[in-house]
């Protein structure tokens, strides 16, 4: 059970969504956060998740239990049509762009330089993660998020090595716009295959609007440099996961469902648990 | 019939003729067959108690191909006076599971050292961490880093370290002998076909064929297992200094069997051999009477084990009381023989040794025949229980009984022939005296008599609806014993011994294109995972589940999604896939398996209840396109047993009618045979009801308990008879009574002295049923020994005329 990610976005398709971003669409500054939540904001939405409408059958008492694996029946999907064409477009670039070039990535960037490129983008999102904490009511993951930003970023040589969470033991609470949103009751609207970004929907669309005008980068930097910075963040992120896009759209008789599915199940539980 | 008596008196005057001939013949004869001892095998691995061929078999090797199991053993490793998660205790430990893996068939050493360790601060699934490479051999961990993400963990717990955590583990995976593995696969996939139908002639052979060619590499196995299992007790002797080591499993548990079975044979066979040479010297005072019982046995044991060896009959727990019987069974051949010779020896002194000879045989051979062939008889039923370790050991008795029937005729006549005439001895006068005052009271208080055998019948009658049967292996044990204490550590503190599947098939109504399991199906899991994790002797328990929970452990405590779960499936690999999964799940068959141990030595466990709770509990959990299939060997032990159980009743009416089908052959009346039968259904009572009364268990040793007491009480039974209505052919009832006492009565009071003594022994035995066996062995001899010696002349007096009894017998 290795390597499954728990984001809110699809595991491969956002990842690699992400990469094209950096690479090609930054400017448009669409950019879509790539941060695990932790948030439990719990939304229901009339929605009945399937394990409790399987327990109908079962309903002795005595074999409640608490779900280990969630599943959902609805996919919001109205514009199923334009999804299909766009996905059929990603999957080629994808294909002849983005795999090739994460795949070198890894090839070429040993584990430790990969990890402490991986800590220094953590380092610089801390204010989208302290921000939103507070805007979720959580002001004690705001102020580790801000301790951890001050440690690192001297300590941990700019953010390069993580000893807030090694020595201090305060591990990061990541979180985004979109689980703010989430959090406040607000629907992830319809889906979205968006090009080269990939799976998304309407909520996480408009709250990387957000989580951007939060990010230090582009207030410190001048374009095109603002972009590349955060084109290599994205990169790096999702590059270990590339090879792993083929293998999973190899299985499925129509993969455009499984990840549209992936993605919102994910969406979903996000909401509830 | 005249011509053939003829033939066989003139048989006996041949060898009463030239008995230094016949005796070396048959010496020479008996040590060829003795010899081939060394082809003589105990066998008490699981495969032997189990039905081959049996449906349920056959379902369980299915599984346990479809799952790709691999044989496995624990071993646990007990620090002591220091935490498990001590430097120096890791440090032994990786040293000694290092030598452990270095072993020729160990194909990995799975223990706390080599097995990802995630901690919480890991970051979860979203962190790209490589868990493969979260393990002692690539990063330290603290103590209390080790003790938190151990504790509770939902695979590793009851695996792999207790639950209090003062014990580790390390289980140790074999290798399987690839060609072994491919003959048994080819037979698997011909028996296979016995599920939907018939096999032909040609598959059949094929059957054959195959079996008889991995039946030796079985038995390799086995020996290699053995010096394994030394082996590791030697590596294990290393470490001892620091820590306390115990071994543990299915086949740990087989060796210790075996080594009981085998070290008992030895030392209660030697005890008991001495014992019954010590009694017969006290009783006859003569050194011939301990020479000759003792040469008759042995020469009859050893070539029947050795022509067992040589038919490749093993012998299984069930089974391995064929010794003590065959001895008891040719023990009492020779006393009546010993005692008629000494019967004549008193009435006619001036006799030549021949002479005496020839009269004991004359009198003697028939009942002594007929009394073995009626045991034979008795034990032949057996045949048709239907159970193959039963009825092997019905094929064994049989086999068993000829020996028996040839060392006595023909060994004592030619051994007694090479020894002087003996003068008449004084008899042992409390024996006398005993059978006198029996003779007495059956003659002149049979109302009493017949009084108090309906209490003792009615006593016992009530304590057999309290009988019960349960198997415990680990129990067979003398809670005292080491091997008791080793097995039930392991049984205890990790997870149980005997392993239980439940094979449930995924719901298609529950399914969902593209994915491989949903939600609804993992819930379904859940529940009867939680529901069946509540027995208390339900010990470890893996499937799917386990690893669910650990995915959601490292997803931070959040539910994964139906479709993360499928997209982790997919990605993790072919080879983790299939070594993570393989064992839990099979895409093919869509089937999802719970694997757990039971834990032998729960305290009043009832097995049938258990695995009925499990089936109501998974009834009620299982829609009806959820199929599921219990499996395992808890439950092909405990099918066995109850089979045994049913059979019981089939097994003690079909010996019942063998038994009377041959005293109706051998004495002519409807009568007699009646009356001959019924010390054999109070022998049997008495002894099942004891059982009751005293909470024994019926298992699998215990089970043949009936049998065996009717096999003995028959002896008695057929020699009283036979002499009685000689002696009613020329007298008066009392008479006949008076003298029958005075003569067989000797011999069975001999015969049940002698065995009583040599058996009770055996109640020293450390192996339980060993115990039992010779203690219920003693009551029946007992009760048969005052059954036929009180109440059965009474019903012989009351119910045999003397008109109709002189046309019958005298033919015979």
């Amino acid at each position: 059970m290795e390597r499954k990610a728990s984001s809110s976005g699809p595991v491969f398709p956002t990842g690699l969504v992400r990469i094209l971003a950096v690479s090609c669409l930054i400017s448009a500054g669409a950019v879509f956060s790539g941060c695990a939540s932790v948030n439990g904001g719990s939304i229901h939405d009339g929605r009945v998740p399937e394990g409790d409408a399987a327990a109908e059958n079962t309903d002795d008492a005595q074999d409640q239990v608490t779900p280990l694996v969630v599943g959902y029946d609805e996919y919001r999907d109205p514009l199923i049509s334009i999804n299909r064409a766009i996905f059929v477009f990603n999957d080629v670039a994808y294909r002849y762009l983005l795999i090739p070039a994460g795949t070198g990535y890894v090839n070429i960037v040993p584990d430790p330089a990969r990890r402490g490129i991986r800590n220094i983008f953590h380092n610089i999102r801390a204010p989208i993660y302290a921000v939103n904490n507070l805007l979720q009511a959580k002001p004690r993951s705001t102020g580790k998020n801000l301790a951890r930003f001050g440690i690192n970023t001297t300590v941990g040589l700019l953010g390069l090595f993580d000893p807030a969470k090694n020595w201090f033991d305060i591990p990061r609470e990541d979180t985004d716009f979109d689980e703010t949103l989430a959090g406040f009751g607000v629907g992830y609207g319809v889906y979205l295959v968006l090009p080269f970004f990939g799976p998304s929907d309407v909520r996480n669309s408009l709250s990387t609007f957000v989580d951007y005008a939060l990010h230090p980068v582009p207030h410190f930097t001048d374009q095109p440099l603002s972009t590349a910075i955060r084109g290599l963040d994205y990169f790096q992120e999702y590059a270990p996961d590339a090879e792993h896009y083929r293998d999973l759209h190899s299985k499925f008789e129509d993969p455009y469902i499984f990840y549209r599915n992936l993605y919102l199940q994910g969406k979903l539980r996000d909401e509830e648990y | 019939m005249r011509n053939t008596e003829s033939i066989i008196y003139r048989i006996f005057d041949v060898i009463i003729a030239h008995p230094v001939v016949v005796l070396s013949a048959f010496l020479a004869c008996a040590a060829a067959l003795g010899w081939q001892v060394r082809h003589f095998e105990v066998d008490a691995s699981a495969d032997t108690l189990l039905m081959r061929g049996d449906k349920s078999y056959i379902h369980a090797q299915l599984v346990y191909r479809e799952f790709g199991d691999q044989e496995f053993m624990f071993v646990a490793y007990k620090p002591l006076n220091r935490s498990v998660f001590d430097r120096d205790t890791l440090d032994d430990l990786r040293d000694f599971s290092d030598k452990l893996e270095a072993l020729d068939r160990v194909s990995s050493a799975r223990s706390i050292l080599n097995v990802p360790i995630i901690l919480d601060g890991d970051g979860g699934l979203a962190s790209g961490s490589d868990f493969s490479a979260m393990t002692m051999e690539n990063r330290e961990y603290s103590p209390d880093e080790l003790r938190e993400a151990l504790s509770g963990h939902s695979v590793y717990e009851d695996l792999l370290i207790n639950r209090n955590q003062t014990v580790l583990a390390i289980q140790l995976i074999f290798d399987g002998d690839k060609e072994l593995m491919e003959l048994e696969g080819r037979i698997l996939d011909l028996e296979k076909k016995t599920l939907d139908g018939e096999l032909t002639a040609e598959e059949q052979r094929e059957i054959n064929r195959l079996e008889r060619k991995a039946d030796p590499m079985r038995q390799r196995l086995q020996e290699i297992r053995r010096s394994e299992f030394e082996e590791i007790r030697r590596i294990a002797e290393e470490h001892e200094d620091g820590a306390e080591i115990h071994m543990g499993g299915v086949h740990v548990l087989a060796y210790q069997l075996i080594r009981i079975i085998r070290n008992d044979l030895i030392v209660f066979g030697s005890a008991i051999a001495a014992m019954i040479c010590l009694v017969l010297f006290m009783l006859f005072g003569k050194l011939r009477w301990v020479v000759i019982p003792a040469v008759c046995c042995i020469c009859s044991v050893l070539p029947t084990m050795g022509l067992f060896g040589l038919l490749g009959l093993k012998t299984t727990v069930i089974s391995s009381n064929f010794i003590a019987l065959q001895l008891i069974l040719t023990l009492a051949l020779v006393m009546h023989l010993i005692v008629q010779y000494r019967e004549c020896s008193a009435e006619h002194p001036d006799w030549t040794q021949a002479q005496r000879i020839k009269k004991t045989i004359k009198m003697k051979a028939a009942p002594c025949f007929y009394a073995g062939l009626t045991t034979s008889a008795g034990f032949a039923s057996l045949l048709f229980s239907g159970i193959q370790p039963v009825i092997s050991f019905g094929w064994m008795m049989i086999i068993a009984m000829f020996f028996s029937i040839g060392a006595s005729l023909i060994l004592f006549p030619s051994m007694i022939a090479l020894f002087p005439r003996e003068d008449v001895s004084t008899r042992w006068r409390a024996a006398r005296s005993i059978l006198n005052g029996m003779a007495a009271l059956s003659l002149k208080r049979p109302a009493f008599i017949v009084l108090m055998t309906l209490c003792v019948l009615g006593g016992a009658a009530a304590g057999m609806p309290r009988l019960t049967v349960e198997n415990s292996f680990i129990n067979y044990f003398r809670d005292t014993t080491s091997v008791h204490q080793e097995l039930s550590f392991i049984d205890r503190e990790l997870g149980g011994t005997t392993p239980l599947d439940i094979v449930h098939t995924l719901s298609p109504s529950k399914d969902k294109d593209d994915l491989v399991m949903t939600a609804a199906h993992i819930r379904t899991m859940q529940r009867i995972q939680q529901a069946i994790g509540e027995y208390e002797a339900v010990g470890k328990m893996l499937s799917l589940v386990n690893f669910a929970e650990l995915a959601v452990q490292m997803n931070r405590g959040r539910p994964l999604t139906e479709y993360e779960l499928t997209a982790a499936y997919w990605l993790m690999g072919e080879e983790i896939r299939e070594e993570l999964f393989g064992a839990a799940f099979s895409p093919e068959t869509r089937q999802a398996r719970f694997s757990m141990r039971i834990k032998d030595s729960t305290e009043g466990l009832n097995r049938a209840e258990l695995i009925a709770d499990i089936r109501k509990d998974m009834e009620r959990i299982s829609d009806e396109d959820e199929p599921y299939m219990l499996t395992g060997l808890f439950v092909l032990y405990q099918e066995i047993l109850e089979q045994l159980f049913r059979s019981q009743i089939l097994t003690i009416g079909l010996v019942l009618a063998a038994l009377l089908l041959t005293l109706l052959a051998i004495f002519r009346s409807i009568r007699v045979a009646l009356i001959g039968i019924t010390p054999n259904i109070l022998t049997t009572v008495v002894v099942l009801g004891t059982m009751g009364w005293l909470d024994i268990a019926l298992d699998l040793m215990t089970i043949t308990v009936a049998a065996i007491a009717m096999g003995i009480t028959i002896d008695n039974t057929i020699h009283y008879t036979h002499r009685y209505l000689g002696e009613r052919l020329s007298g008066t009832a009392r008479r006949s009574v008076e003298h029958t006492h005075g003569s067989v009565g000797f011999a069975i009071l001999y015969t049940s002295v002698v065995i009583m003594t040599g058996f009770s022994l055996l109640a020293f035995s450390d192996f339980l049923p060993s115990a039992l066996f010779g203690l219920l062995t003693s009551l029946a001899m007992a009760v048969s020994f005052a059954y036929n010696l009180s109440m059965l002349p009474i019903l012989l007096n009351r119910f045999v005329k003397d008109t109709s009894l002189r046309g019958q017998y005298e033919s015979t």
